[in-house]
C-alpha cells in the first residue's frame, strides 16, 4: 500500500488565516455604496478586496465586471472611470443580492421540508421532491460551483441501465450523498435521476432525514435499492454507514469497514456493474469535532462542527474510478442459482472495492496538496 | 346474484349496502348484524357474532338465502372503551364467520383489510408487497385485531380452496361519510406531528374503496390486493390538504404526553401508534392493478378534500 497520505490540515497549519469566502449577500453591497459616494484610497482598495472579490462575483457576466473592475480601480482613482463602472458595479451588485436572496430562499425552503411543514404534494414514491429540487437549484449552484468548486473526473464511467456507485462517507453531516448526486445529474444529464441510500440513523434523524429524504435519499435496503436499479438509474451507496461520518477530524479520510458487503451482493443479484468513487473536500467542509448526546431527539449523537450545519467552503474533488471485474455467472460467484453469492467472493469483492477507492483518495489528497481552501 | 354482508351498519357497510342496492347484478341482499337495516331486495337478520352459537345460525341463514357472496364488514370503527368485546366480534366474530361460509358454501368471500397491517416500521421498503410480513402495531387494538383477522383468513385460504377468498388491503379510507380512526385524525382541529419527520402517506376515497369491493362480485379474484392511491403524500400535505392544522411536537415529547393522559384515563391511544406518524407505511397497489385490472379512480388528494365536504 502506498504511503498514507492524510487531508492536509488547514486548521492546524494555519492556512485557514485566509478568511472563508463569505457569503455575498454581506459582501456584495457595501462597496458599491462606499465607492459611489466617497472613493477610498486606491491603495487599500485592490488589497483589501482581492481575497474575497473573485469568489463573490456570479458566475456568467461575471468575468467582464469582474477582471475589469479591480484592475482599472487600482491603475487610477480617476473620477471618470469610476462614474463608468458604477452602473456596472450597481447591476453586479443587485445581481448578487437578487442570487444571495433566491438562495437564502432556497435554504428557508429546505428548511421547511425538512421541519415537516413545507406542505408540498409533489412527491415521487420514495419521498423525493422535485418541484422542491427545483426550488434549491440556485443554492445547489452556489454550493456546488462557488462555495465547494466541485470537480469531477470518471463520471463517463456510469454507465446507462443502471449501477452501482460505492463511495467513502465523510464529513459530519452526510452532505456527500447529495454532492455526488448532484455530480451525477450535472456531468450525465442523459441517465435516468440518480438517487443515494442512506442508513436508518440518518434517514430518521429529525429534519436532516426528512430533507435528505425529499432530495432524493432513499432508505439504504435491498428492496428499495433493487427497484431503484430496475430503474436504470445510477445509485450511489456509502458502505461505511455511520460510522464513516462518525468519525473525528484526525482520522479523516481512513476507511471504516464496508458494511457487510449487501452492495457486492445487490450487484451479484441484479447484474449491475460496482464503480468505485473516491470523494474529497467532505472532511474539511464539516469536521467532526465532538459528538454531544442527543438521546432526546432521538439520535445516536448530534455532532459538533465549526458552523453547525454550514460546511465550510473546502474544494470537493470527485474521482468516478472505472468498473470493478465481477464474475460473470453466478456459478462463478460460487453461489447456487437464485441463492446468493459465496461469502468469500463476497468479501473479496468488498475489499477491491475497498482498495480502489482508498487509491484513489491517496491520488486526489496527493493532487489537492496544501490547497484545500484554495483553488477553483 | 344473491349477496350477504356482516356488520351492515359499520364503516364499511354503511358505504357498501347502499350501493349494493343500486347495482344491477344484485338479486337478493341478506343483512347479519345486530342493527336493522331496510330497503328492497333487502333481508335483515338480527345476528350477533359474539354470541357462542352463532355458527349454525349463520349456516341456516346463508343456506336458506342460497348466498353466493358474503362480505364480511363485521369490524369496529369507533372508540370502544372495552377491548375484549371488540376481540369477541372481530377476531371471534370472524371464526365464527369463516367456519359458517364454508359450511354453507358460499362461493366467495370478501374481508376488507387496511394497509395499517404491515405496520409503520423504519425498515419498510419503499412499497410494500402483498407478501410483506404483517407487523401490525402491538399496543393498539384496532390494528392488531385486523392483523389477527387477516392471519385467520389466510389459514382458512389454505384449508378451504373451495371458497374464493378476497382480502383487499385498503389505504386509509377518506370521504364525506367514511368514519374510521383516519378521517378522526384528520378532521380534528389540529392533528399532531412528530418536529422533524414527514412520513409518506397514502389514502383511498371511499368510492374507490366501494368500488373495489363491487368489482370483484362476479371476477374471478381470490387472493390478496392493497388498493392504494396511485399518488404518494407527505403528512404535512395529507394534513393541509384535509384542512386541520399541524401540531408539530418534538417525538420523545408527543410520547411522554400521550403516555400521561393514557394514564389519567383522557385517552386511550397507544403510544405505538405514532409510528404511523413517525415511519413511512406505503404499500405497492401494481397487483390490484394488473391481475384484477381495478384502480382508484380518485387521488389521495381529492379524497382528502372530499373530507371537508
Amino acid at each position: 500500500m502506498p504511503k498514507r497520505v492524510l487531508g492536509n490540515d488547514p486548521f492546524e497549519r494555519g492556512a485557514a488565516q485566509r478568511p472563508a469566502p463569505p457569503v455575498p449577500k454581506t459582501a456584495a453591497p457595501p462597496p458599491v455604496h462606499s465607492r459611489a459616494k466617497a472613493p477610498p484610497p486606491p491603495k487599500r482598495a485592490p488589497t483589501a478586496r482581492r481575497p474575497t472579490r473573485p469568489k463573490d462575483v456570479p458566475g456568467q457576466q461575471v468575468p467582464a465586471t469582474a477582471t475589469a473592475t479591480p484592475s482599472s480601480a487600482a491603475a487610477a482613482a480617476a473620477e471618470p472611470t469610476v462614474q463608468a463602472a458604477s452602473p456596472g458595479w450597481v447591476t453586479t451588485a443587485s445581481v448578487e443580492l437578487a442570487g444571495a436572496l433566491s438562495v437564502l430562499r432556497a435554504a428557508a425552503e429546505a428548511l421547511r421540508a425538512g421541519l415537516g411543514s413545507s406542505a408540498n404534494v409533489e412527491l415521487d414514491v420514495y419521498g423525493g421532491n422535485e418541484k422542491l429540487q427545483a426550488a434549491l437549484t440556485p443554492l445547489a449552484d452556489f454550493l456546488y460551483t462557488r462555495w465547494f468548486r466541485v470537480s469531477v473526473e470518471g463520471a463517463e464511467h456510469v454507465p446507462r441501465g443502471g449501477a452501482l456507485l460505492v463511495a467513502n462517507h465523510a464529513g459530519a453531516l452526510p452532505i456527500d450523498g447529495p454532492v455526488l448526486n448532484e455530480v451525477l445529474r450535472r456531468s450525465r444529464p442523459d441517465l435516468p435521476g440518480p438517487r443515494w441510500l442512506v442508513e436508518d440513523q440518518v434517514f430518521y434523524a429529525p429534519l436532516l432525514g426528512t430533507l435528505l429524504n425529499r432530495l432524493g435519499a432513499v432508505r439504504a435496503s435491498p428492496e428499495n435499492a433493487t427497484r431503484l436499479l430496475a430503474e436504470g438509474r445510477p445509485v450511489c451507496v456509502f458502505p461505511e454507514g455511520i460510522q464513516g461520518i462518525g468519525k473525528p477530524y484526525r482520522e479523516r479520510y481512513r476507511l471504516k469497514r464496508f458494511g457487510r458487503g449487501g452492495f457486492v451482493r445487490l450487484a451479484l443479484r441484479t447484474g449491475v456493474p460496482i464503480l468505485p468513487v473516491a470523494i474529497v473536500g467532505g472532511e474539511e467542509s464539516l469536521p467532526l469535532l465532538a459528538k454531544l448526546p442527543a438521546g432526546f431527539l432521538g439520535m445516536p449523537y448530534l455532532p459538533v462542527t465549526p458552523l453547525g450545519p454550514i460546511p465550510l467552503p473546502a474544494k470537493w474533488l470527485v474521482r468516478i474510478g472505472s468498473p470493478l471485474a465481477l464474475p460473470k455467472q453466478r456459478e462463478q460467484a460460487g453461489g447456487a442459482p437464485g441463492g446468493t453469492a459465496a461469502l468469500e467472493v463476497v468479501e473479496s469483492l468488498v475489499e477491491q472495492t475497498r482498495r480502489r477507492i482508498e487509491e484513489m483518495l491517496q491520488e486526489l489528497l496527493r493532487a489537492r496538496g496544501t490547497a484545500v481552501f484554495f483553488g477553483s | 346474484m344473491r349477496v350477504a354482508l356482516t356488520g351492515p351498519t359499520g364503516d364499511f357497510g354503511t358505504l357498501l349496502l347502499p350501493r349494493l342496492r343500486d347495482d344491477a347484478r344484485v338479486s337478493r341482499i341478506v343483512t347479519l348484524g345486530t342493527r336493522g337495516t331496510s330497503g328492497p331486495r333487502v333481508t335483515h337478520h338480527r345476528v350477533d357474532l359474539t354470541r357462542y352459537d352463532v355458527e349454525s345460525e349463520l349456516v341456516d341463514l346463508l343456506c336458506e338465502a342460497e348466498v353466493e357472496v358474503l362480505y364480511h364488514l363485521a369490524f369496529l370503527h369507533g372508540r370502544t372503551r372495552s377491548g375484549a368485546f371488540a376481540h369477541e366480534v372481530e377476531v371471534i366474530g370472524t371464526l365464527h364467520v369463516l367456519a359458517a361460509a364454508a359450511r354453507a358454501g358460499v362461493r366467495k368471500l370478501v374481508v376488507p383489510s387496511y394497509t395499517l397491517v404491515y405496520g409503520a416500521r423504519p425498515d419498510n421498503p419503499v412499497l410494500l408487497g402483498e407478501d410483506a410480513p404483517l407487523y401490525g402495531s402491538a399496543a393498539s387494538r384496532f390494528v392488531s385485531d385486523r392483523v389477527e383477522v387477516e392471519k385467520q383468513v389466510a389459514a382458512f385460504r389454505q384449508s378451504h380452496p373451495e371458497v374464493e377468498v378476497t382480502v383487499f388491503r385498503f389505504a386509509p379510507v377518506l370521504g364525506p361519510t367514511a368514519d374510521n380512526p383516519a378521517t378522526r385524525f384528520f378532521r380534528r382541529p389540529v392533528a399532531p406531528t412528530l418536529l422533524g419527520f414527514d412520513p409518506l402517506w397514502q389514502a383511498v376515497h371511499e368510492d374507490d374503496a366501494c368500488a373495489a369491493l363491487l368489482h370483484v362480485l362476479d371476477r374471478p379474484s381470490a387472493g390478496v390486493f392493497n388498493v392504494v392511491s396511485a399518488d404518494v403524500l407527505p403528512l404535512s400535505a395529507m394534513i393541509a390538504l384535509a384542512g386541520t392544522r399541524p401540531l408539530p411536537l418534538p417525538a420523545p415529547l408527543a410520547r411522554a404526553i400521550l403516555r400521561g393522559l393514557n394514564a389519567a384515563g383522557v385517552t386511550a391511544t397507544p403510544p405505538t401508534l405514532l409510528d404511523y406518524l413517525h415511519y413511512a407505511c406505503v404499500a405497492d397497489g401494481a397487483r390490484c392493478r394488473d391481475l384484477l385490472g381495478f384502480e382508484p379512480r380518485h387521488s389521495a388528494r381529492e379524497a382528502l378534500r372530499a373530507l371537508r365536504t
